[in-house]
């Protein structure tokens, strides 16, 4: 079994053999970094745990294609702030299947929205000076249309 | 409303989410959230799939710097700047994104009408049997030369002249690319010449168009697939033209002769070769003054496949999740489920045979969408029938937007 203690001080066990479908503690057991448990200061307890779901699905799942599309369906149904946490969970702990799940699931919630939908649902501000906004718009007026 | 920040995420992230949208359209409002998300973007996308083709609409008299383009995504139209269309020029194909384009002097280009980028291909003038050109000698500018079966069986004479109008209107039909010449890169074109049914291709290199030895008649349309050009008969038999090595081969798939369509089309649909026929028939139009030209319509369309043997062509009653777009342009087949407005199971056709120049003349567009299950044929939203329309010049023509 292997611990490993979220940046706010919580501790999780896994078996080694699901925790190694994360690249970066798969190299960190290699490394004989993993003595008593693993650090992982950039990530909260809250999002390792999910990242744990995921990751403890897949490995006893591995082999119900139908199955796991339902679960990540389902696993993605968060709110953004998670949403947000897990992908940058997903990228520090380098677990390719979760971070792609992650970025499709936001590139489908783009999809087909206009510009200030974006913003708002992302909260994103913007920050282009009007001189800017106004040549990008005009270089392909018809996507704005 | 979520309180953490989208905009800083780190740069590679930004990309990897923006890799996953699949529509133009969406990558480019992607790019115009806010700075971060532009930087980390590239400008021109390279890892878009083919896109849903446009319409490009017919030249609007007060306008003609500028075209319409019909998009079945969001059923708008786009105005694009195009001088490059405009004027007497008429196209001649779209394949991948490029127009062909052709005036009534002899230089042939291609344009894209999304980076109005140009490239060159050699004049009207150097194609077979164009043996002159001479922009004084008004009414006969192009003097061409009849094939030597045209001089020994029909007693035509050896050399006879064209007007301007006439050659770009009738002599070549549709001219067909390999791939994207975009980037500079090398690519095939392959022309099919309507006044002798022959084919005449060009590649990089060449100065001229060169003929296809022995693939005459097989003018009904050509698709490229895999290295090598397709070309098809009336019959449904198909001349395979291989114009990589220093001339010309040419194999022969002979197939049984089909019956009784009007026009043939090749199309490749996941891998596959496919031979669709569209069936026209002489339109009925109620109470005008038809000017000795009959308005043909489409009446229905049949699509074939080789049988294993690979030597027949047997009936595919359906495309399922597959949607035709054929026309004047390179024939196309897209997975209608990766254009949420579209439905699979459909050929989207437009105008295809009037190189004549009927404008004004009453008549509607013989375009629409064929559905296969059921053998309907219903209105492009852009296009309704009606009893007062007029043609248009040149006709609509299908073309994937293409940002390289």
């Amino acid at each position: 079994m292997i611990v490993l203690n979220s940046s706010d001080g919580a501790t999780f066990e896994v078996e080694e053999s699901v925790a190694v479908q994360s690249q970066t503690i798969k190299h960190m057991i290699e490394d004989n970094c993993a003595d008593t448990s693993i650090p992982l200061p950039n990530v909260n307890g809250v999002t390792l745990a999910r990242v744990l779901e995921y990751i403890k699905k897949h490995a006893e799942a591995k082999d119900d294609e139908e199955g796991l599309k339902s679960f990540d369906a389902e696993f993605v149904k968060v709110d953004q702030a998670s949403l947000f946490e897990i992908i940058l969970a997903a990228n520090y702990l380098d677990i390719k299947g979760l971070l792609d799940l992650t970025c499709q699931t936001v590139a489908d919630q783009i999809k087909d929205l206009t510009v200030e939908e974006v913003r708002a649902i992302f909260n994103i501000m913007n920050d282009f000076t009007p001189e800017e906004e106004a040549k990008l718009r005009n270089d392909h007026a018809w996507a704005f249309e | 409303m979520s309180s953490v920040d989208w905009s800083s995420l780190p740069p590679e992230l930004i990309q990897k989410i923006s890799i996953d949208l699949k529509i133009y359209a969406d990558y480019i409002r992607f790019r115009a959230v806010c700075t971060t998300w532009r930087t980390s973007t590239p400008t021109t996308p390279t890892h878009l799939p083919c896109q849903l083709p446009w319409l490009m609409l017919p030249q609007s008299r007060s306008s003609s710097h500028r075209r319409a383009f019909f998009n079945l995504a969001d059923n708008k139209c786009h105005v694009l700047d195009l001088p490059e269309a405009s004027h007497r020029r008429r196209h001649s194909g779209s394949s991948h994104g490029w127009l062909v384009m052709l005036d009534e002097y002899p230089p042939i280009f291609l344009v894209n009408p999304l980076t109005r980028a140009k490239i060159d291909l050699p004049p009207l003038s150097t194609f077979p049997y164009v043996v002159g050109f001479d922009v004084f000698n008004v009414g006969r500018e192009y003097v061409l030369q009849s094939s030597d079966d045209d001089i020994h069986v029909n007693y035509v004479s050896r050399f006879y002249t064209c007007g301007l109008k006439e050659m770009r209107d009738s002599f070549v039909k549709k001219i067909v690319l390999s791939n994207s010449p975009s980037g500079g890169s090398k690519f095939l074109a392959l022309a099919i010449i309507n006044k002798t049914g022959d084919l005449a291709y060009w590649k990089d290199g060449l100065s001229s168009w060169g003929l296809i030895e022995g693939a005459r008649s097989f003018c009904e349309d050509v698709i490229y697939f895999n290295g090598l050009f397709y070309a098809a008969d009336k019959n449904g038999s198909i001349a395979v033209c291989d114009v990589g090595g220093d001339s010309p081969r040419v194999e022969f798939i002979r197939t049984p002769g089909l019956s009784d369509g009007d026009m043939q089309y090749l199309v490749i649909a996941n891998g596959e070769l496919l031979l669709v026929t569209r069936y026209l028939e002489l339109a009925s139009e109620l109470g005008q003054l038809q000017i000795g030209i009959g308005t043909y319509e489409t009446r229905e369309f049949r699509v074939f496949k080789l049988d294993l043997s690979g030597s027949k062509w047997e009936r595919v009653m359906s495309l399922g999740d597959t949607m035709l777009f054929l026309g004047e342009n390179s024939s196309l087949a897209l997975v209608a489920s990766d254009f949420p407005e579209c439905r699979g199971n459909r050929i989207y056709f437009t105008d295809d045979f009037s190189e004549l120049d009927y404008s004004g003349f009453p008549g509607n567009h013989d375009l629409g969408i064929f559905n296969l299950e059921d053998g309907t044929i219903e209105q492009l939203p852009c296009y309704p029938r009606t009893s007062h329309s007029h043609l248009q010049w040149p006709p609509p023509i299908w073309i994937t937007p293409n940002p390289c």
